[in-house]
Formats: C-alpha cells, sequence, structure tokens
C-alpha cells in the first residue's frame, strides 16, 4: 500500500520532500507525489515541477511522481466529475492503484481523487508532520461539484414552462412567420426585382416600421 | 518563407485575455514561429499589452486605425505574412504548450495543403473535447474534395474553425485564403467550402490541444452584435454560389444540408434577437432555402432535426413562390 501526496503549488512539493526525506512521511509501498495545477488555464502557467533542481529533487524523493492535468486532460482537474469517469477513470484507477492514503497539501476541496479513490484516508502535510483527518476521501467534495450541481437546479425550472407552451403553439406560429417572410419578400421583389433578395431580406425588413 | 510559421491573430479590444494570449503564445516558442497581431483599433489597453509582448515575443503588430472587423483584418494579417505556413489564433483562446510547433510539422510530414485538428470547447472550466470530423485514414494527405461528404452527419467542409488548421501558401495560393470582408460573421463558412472544393490536399492530424472560449465577452473578433448575426444567411448564400456552380449532386445537397441546419439552429435560438431582427432571419432564410434543386433539398431537409423540418419546408416554399410569381 502507497501514500499520495497531492501539492497544489511549489511550496508544498518542497515541504512534502522535506517531510518524506526526514521519515516523517513514508509508507511500505512508497509515497508518491500528484502535482494539481488549478490556475484556470493550467495550460499556460508553469508547473511546480517545470524548475529542474525541483523535479530533480522529487524524482529522488518519491516512488513516483504523477501530474494530474495529464491525467485527465483535456478536463480541467477542478472540474472534473463523474461525467469524466468514463473517459478517464482506468488509466486514473491503474496510475493511482494500491493508494490507501492521500495526502494534501492544504485543507480544502480536492479535485479528482474523491472520485477515484472514495476509500482512502485522508490526511493534510503540517508544517514538520502529516496531521491525520477522520473519514474517507469520498466525503471530501471535490471542487466545482456542488457549485455545478445547484445551477443544473437553477437551469432546469424557468426554461420549462415557456417550451410546453411554444410547443403548443409551434404550428400556428410557423404558419404566421412563413405568411409574413413570404409578403416580405413579394414586397423587396416588387421594390427593386433585379436587386438580391436574400441580401436585402438580411439588411432590412421593409414595412416593419411602418406597420409598429 | 521556407519553413515558417506566421500566426494570424485579430483582437478588438481583447486586453482582458491578453495575459492567457501571451503566456500561451510563450510555450508555443520553436525556431521559425512568428506570431502577427493585427489590431482592430481597440479603445483599452490592448495596444500597450502587445507592445510589451512584443519585447519578448517574435510578434509582428499591425494596427487598424478604424475598426474594420474580423474578416478585413486577417486579410490585412495575411499581407503582413510572409511565411510558407500560416494558422489562426483568437486572442480569447488558448493553445497547449507544443501546438504551433506540431502543426508545422503536420504540414511537413503530411505535405498536405492544409491540416486540420481537432479543438477543445471551454465552458467556464469545463472543457468539451470535439474531434475533427473525418473517419477517413489520419496524417495522411487526401484531396480535400473528398472531405466534403454528402447530405447528413458531421463533415470537414462545415467544421469552420480556421484555429483548428493550418495552411502551406504555397500549395493553396492566396486568392484562396482571402476572406470576403463584407461578412462580420460566419466569413469562414464560404472560406472553408472554398478550400475543399479547390485542387487542394488535406490532412487530419493529432496535435497538442486548442481550447476555445465558448463565451468570451470581448477581444475575439468572431464574437459579433446581434444583425451582425444574421450576415450567417450572406454566407451560407455564397457556399450555394459555390456548390451550385460546381454541378456535383452530392455537393449540392451538402450545402443545402447545411443551410438547413443553421437555419434551423438560428430559429431554435431566436429569443437571442430583437423581433425585427427575427423577422428578418425569417425572411432570408426563407430566400436561402429557395435555392437549389427540389430533389436536393429533398434530401437535405431530412437531415434536419425533426422539430424543425416542416418549417424548413415552409420556407423553402414561401421563398420559392415569391421567386416564381
Amino acid at each position: 500500500m502507497s501514500t499520495l501526496v497531492l501539492a497544489t503549488d511549489a511550496a508544498q512539493v518542497d515541504r512534502a520532500c522535506d517531510l518524506v526525506r526526514s521519515g516523517a512521511l513514508r509508507d511500505d509501498d512508497g509515497v508518491l507525489l500528484l502535482v494539481a495545477t488549478l490556475d484556470p488555464v493550467p495550460e499556460v502557467v508553469p508547473t511546480p515541477l517545470e524548475d529542474d533542481a525541483r523535479a530533480a529533487r522529487a524524482a529522488d524523493t518519491f516512488a513516483r511522481v504523477l501530474d494530474l492535468g495529464t491525467l485527465v486532460a483535456p478536463q480541467h482537474p477542478a472540474a472534473f466529475d463523474a461525467r469524466d469517469l468514463a473517459a478517464h477513470g482506468p488509466a486514473l484507477r491503474a496510475a493511482l492503484a494500491g493508494v490507501h492514503r492521500v495526502v494534501r497539501g492544504a485543507p480544502g476541496p480536492v479535485p479528482v481523487l474523491p472520485l477515484v479513490l472514495p476509500d482512502a484516508r485522508t490526511a493534510v502535510l503540517g508544517e514538520h508532520d502529516v496531521v491525520a483527518e477522520p473519514g474517507r476521501l469520498g466525503a471530501v467534495p471535490t471542487p466545482v461539484v456542488v457549485e455545478a450541481g445547484l445551477r443544473a437546479v437553477a437551469r432546469r425550472a424557468p426554461g420549462a414552462l415557456r417550451r410546453r407552451v411554444e410547443r403548443a403553439l409551434r404550428p400556428w406560429w410557423e404558419r404566421r412567420v412563413v405568411a409574413r417572410a413570404a409578403r416580405d419578400l413579394a414586397r423587396l421583389r416588387a421594390d427593386d426585382p433585379r436587386a438580391p433578395m436574400l441580401a436585402r431580406a438580411v439588411a432590412a425588413t421593409p414595412g416593419w416600421r411602418r406597420r409598429r | 518563407m521556407a519553413g515558417r510559421l506566421d500566426v494570424v491573430v485579430a483582437v478588438h479590444d481583447g486586453a482582458r485575455h491578453l495575459p492567457t494570449f501571451v503566456a500561451s503564445a510563450r510555450r508555443n516558442l520553436a525556431p521559425g514561429i512568428r506570431f502577427v497581431v493585427v489590431d482592430d483599433a481597440s479603445t483599452d489597453a490592448t495596444g500597450e499589452l502587445l507592445a510589451d509582448a512584443a519585447r519578448e515575443l517574435p510578434l509582428e503588430i499591425v494596427t487598424n486605425t478604424t475598426n474594420r472587423g474580423v474578416a478585413a483584418s486577417r486579410n490585412r494579417a495575411l499581407d503582413a505574412s510572409d511565411a510558407r505556413w500560416v494558422t489562426f489564433l483568437d486572442a480569447d483562446d488558448w493553445c497547449a504548450p507544443g501546438r504551433l510547433p506540431a502543426l508545422a510539422d503536420a504540414l511537413r510530414r503530411t505535405g498536405a495543403a492544409m491540416v486540420r485538428t481537432g479543438h477543445v470547447r471551454v465552458d467556464g472550466l469545463r472543457r468539451t473535447p470535439e474531434t475533427a470530423p473525418w473517419d477517413g485514414p489520419r496524417d495522411v494527405a487526401v484531396p480535400a474534395r473528398e472531405q466534403i461528404g454528402d447530405a447528413g452527419g458531421r463533415s470537414l467542409v462545415d467544421y469552420p474553425y480556421l484555429w483548428a488548421a493550418a495552411f502551406d501558401r504555397t500549395q493553396v495560393g492566396e486568392p484562396l485564403l482571402r476572406f470576403h470582408e463584407d461578412l462580420r460573421t460566419a466569413a469562414d463558412r464560404p472560406w472553408f467550402w472554398r478550400l475543399h472544393l479547390a485542387d487542394v490536399t488535406c490532412a487530419v492530424v493529432d496535435a497538442p490541444d486548442y481550447f476555445y472560449r465558448r463565451f468570451a465577452g470581448s477581444g475575439s473578433l468572431t464574437q459579433a452584435g446581434a444583425d451582425r448575426l444574421l450576415d450567417f444567411l450572406v454566407a451560407y448564400d455564397r457556399v450555394l454560389d459555390l456548390a451550385l456552380a460546381d454541378g456535383d449532386p452530392a455537393v449540392e445537397r451538402r450545402a443545402l444540408y447545411g443551410a438547413c441546419r443553421i437555419v434551423d439552429f438560428h430559429v431554435a435560438k431566436r429569443h437571442r434577437l430583437s423581433r425585427p431582427l427575427q423577422r428578418r432571419l425569417l425572411a432570408g432564410a426563407a430566400a436561402l432555402l429557395a435555392r437549389g434543386d427540389d430533389d436536393a433539398f429533398a434530401v437535405a431537409v431530412r437531415g434536419a432535426p425533426p422539430g424543425g423540418q416542416r418549417l424548413l419546408r415552409a420556407l423553402r416554399g414561401a421563398g420559392r413562390s415569391v421567386v416564381a410569381a
């Protein structure tokens, strides 16, 4: 069994390296480092491991070093949800096989991992040690799941009635707008039979202002 | 000219997104890659941000003194560009690291006149990958005409994303790369049709992702005002000009199918338009759908969403009755 450290910035990577090297953080099958960049556009910002010295130190310290952005690409780690498991679940589970404990670099929501390792135990990196937390990782919310759920509920209600009414009135509406389109085109044709009808129809439909 | 890739970017009031663009450009640098950015008379800090960026990036700035729109701005950038290969970016989007060198490499490797890729649609933090609609061999240059297809389904000719493509100007030729400057939106529709009907080759390739921000707000010249939106009708009128002049029944059916789909789409979303604009939309749609052969239209409309087919047929009937009168 192995422990996974989730680091979202360079300071967390450094602290995790220090704790592993000091022996405060260890496991039977080693400790993995998972780096996650949660910037809104992670593709254009440097990851903590783009610093060569830090990357070399991490490679020497951890059993494996993984990048969450690469594992869930092109999805954003903070927006990853259950819909993405079909596409990314097998690769994620294979990469994280054997992980029984997730140590977070900082308290707060955790991207992706609660969906993939719901039974893992959790802990948080302290200054000089690892602070165990009660409960399992599955109970920790992912960053946008709650918010997305609320948005979905808010979206569902207002348009439903309008759509039902529109469906019922659609045949009447179609007859009306088609007749009017024919009238508008006929008027354009009468005004200037040689002018391109479509361009004139798009530019202005005659009579609209007059009748209003 | 040989072995260089110019990246055409047209921007108007894009200061909000330029830091992301610059960061993305920085991570896509390679020998021979240059950005040709047209500042289309921006009124925000776009000019200053571009001048700053030009100090650290291979970036040529062309400034329009009056706002000329995306098509004219891209034409200006093409005039300023002299590289063999050219691609496009929107200033509010971004590329994964290494995409631009990969596009240049794909053009070199396949020898195609144009290469096309998938892209990722970005809606907030949520991303949706979209593949280039092509079931044939990948990474192989095939005649672009073969990628037009018939009515129904998705096709590369109706995948009008300039930034998901790169072009070899020695094979495509300058006239084919010019945009219709009177089209304020959808200029890329007839543009791609012209390319696919021309005697050029196209390869669908894999490359690091292009991230297309769906609701950018500002900065992208393809984000247009409501009345500009109706230019899609004029754009598709030109697509039909090309298809009908070509004389291939399958090409005509494909063009009519595209016209049906796009009219259905905009009619379904008509509520975002004012009532006068809705009226212009429907009159223009009747004139557009009146074109082409009856048999071709009958096949094309069957590919449209079932809920919209009756209206599309009725609009064609209205348009044809006026033409016949």
